[in-house]
């Protein structure tokens, strides 16, 4: 990996874990048929939901999550054949999310700017802000990544960098607490 | 008059001033909520005076989702005369943690969580 930048929380993905799921989604897949993404989230959902108490409230959350950073990286991505690889991984009563896309080399400046602010300014002033200047067009307001920060307490990292393929890259990475109690199956 | 999809529907009763959301509602960006946008302003100016929006049957709405009800509440300070109450529930994780933004926006949306 070359040219890397780190932004926001130091999430240590080489911690322990109880379990680990990695899939790679094709964007255009996602693309062609926008369902794929709910159907996914659902399923990745209905698998974690067992090891939470409180089954069917864990299950709407996880889907929520997924669906936002699954979305986020379809659109985000500059080649929609390239697959996006999403690493899940479940520790204790939190879930540890990785997902990784191709982005365009030109607007790595500005997604590196809109990953900055969610730790340089006020969420909730942020998230107003974004909602009045973003236009009904505009697919990179990273209003999804504000909600996720703001309103599910989640913690956030993003690693910018470029491969051998000379592409640039971006993994978001979100740790989460889902339940409050263990699963009793 | 009413939006329906595969996967949600969006109803308003003009006799009970209600609008009620239902199923799962992910589409692909903002510019796809467009049509529920337009229904809700619609709505809006044809009631008399409450406007009610029933989202607890609602179990997904995605951060698009959430924008543009985010507008619709920016529209609504122009709106003269009119409120809106809004049920949700705290047993769907976007309604628990999110539906409170639109009180950023204006003062004219009251929000019930059950």
């Amino acid at each position: 990996m070359n040219n890397i930048l780190h932004i926001g929380d130091k999430i240590d993905t080489s911690k322990s874990v109880e379990n680990v799921f990695r899939v790679t989604l094709l964007p255009l897949d996602i693309f062609d048929f926008w369902e794929r993404c709910s159907a996914f989230s659902d399923f990745v959902a209905d698998y974690f939901q067992h090891y939470f108490a409180n089954r069917s409230g864990c299950k709407n959350l996880i889907s929520t999550v997924i669906n936002e950073l699954v979305e986020n990286s379809v659109k985000y991505s500059k080649n929609k054949s390239q697959p996006i690889e999403l690493v899940i991984r479940k520790h204790g009563l939190r879930l540890m999310i990785t997902i990784t896309n191709s982005v365009p080399r030109h607007q790595r400046e500005r997604f590196s700017t809109i990953c900055r602010e969610l730790f340089e300014r006020d969420l909730d002033e942020l998230y107003v802000e974004r909602v009045q200047t973003a236009s009904m067009d505009d697919k990179y307001s990273g209003l999804g990544l504000i909600l996720l920060k703001k309103d599910y307490d989640a913690q956030l990292g993003f690693t910018f960098f470029e491969n051998e393929d000379d592409l640039s890259y971006v993994t978001v990475t979100v740790d989460i607490e889902i339940s409050q109690t263990e699963g009793s199956d | 008059m009413s939006i329906k999809g595969d996967n949600y529907s969006v109803e308003f009763n003009g006799t009970s001033n209600l609008i009620v959301f239902s199923g799962v509602l992910r589409l692909q960006g903002k510019e796809h909520y467009q049509a529920i946008y337009d229904l809700l302003v619609k709505a809006v100016n044809e009631v008399s005076s409450t406007l009610k929006i029933d989202m607890t049957k609602l179990e997904f709405l995605n951060s698009s989702g959430i924008s543009s009800l985010c507008l619709f509440a920016i529209y609504l300070r122009s709106v003269v005369g009119k409120r809106v109450i809004i049920t949700g529930t705290t047993t769907i994780a976007w309604q628990a943690k999110s539906l409170a933004n639109l009180l950023k926006f204006t003062d004219k949306i009251e929000l019930k969580l059950i």
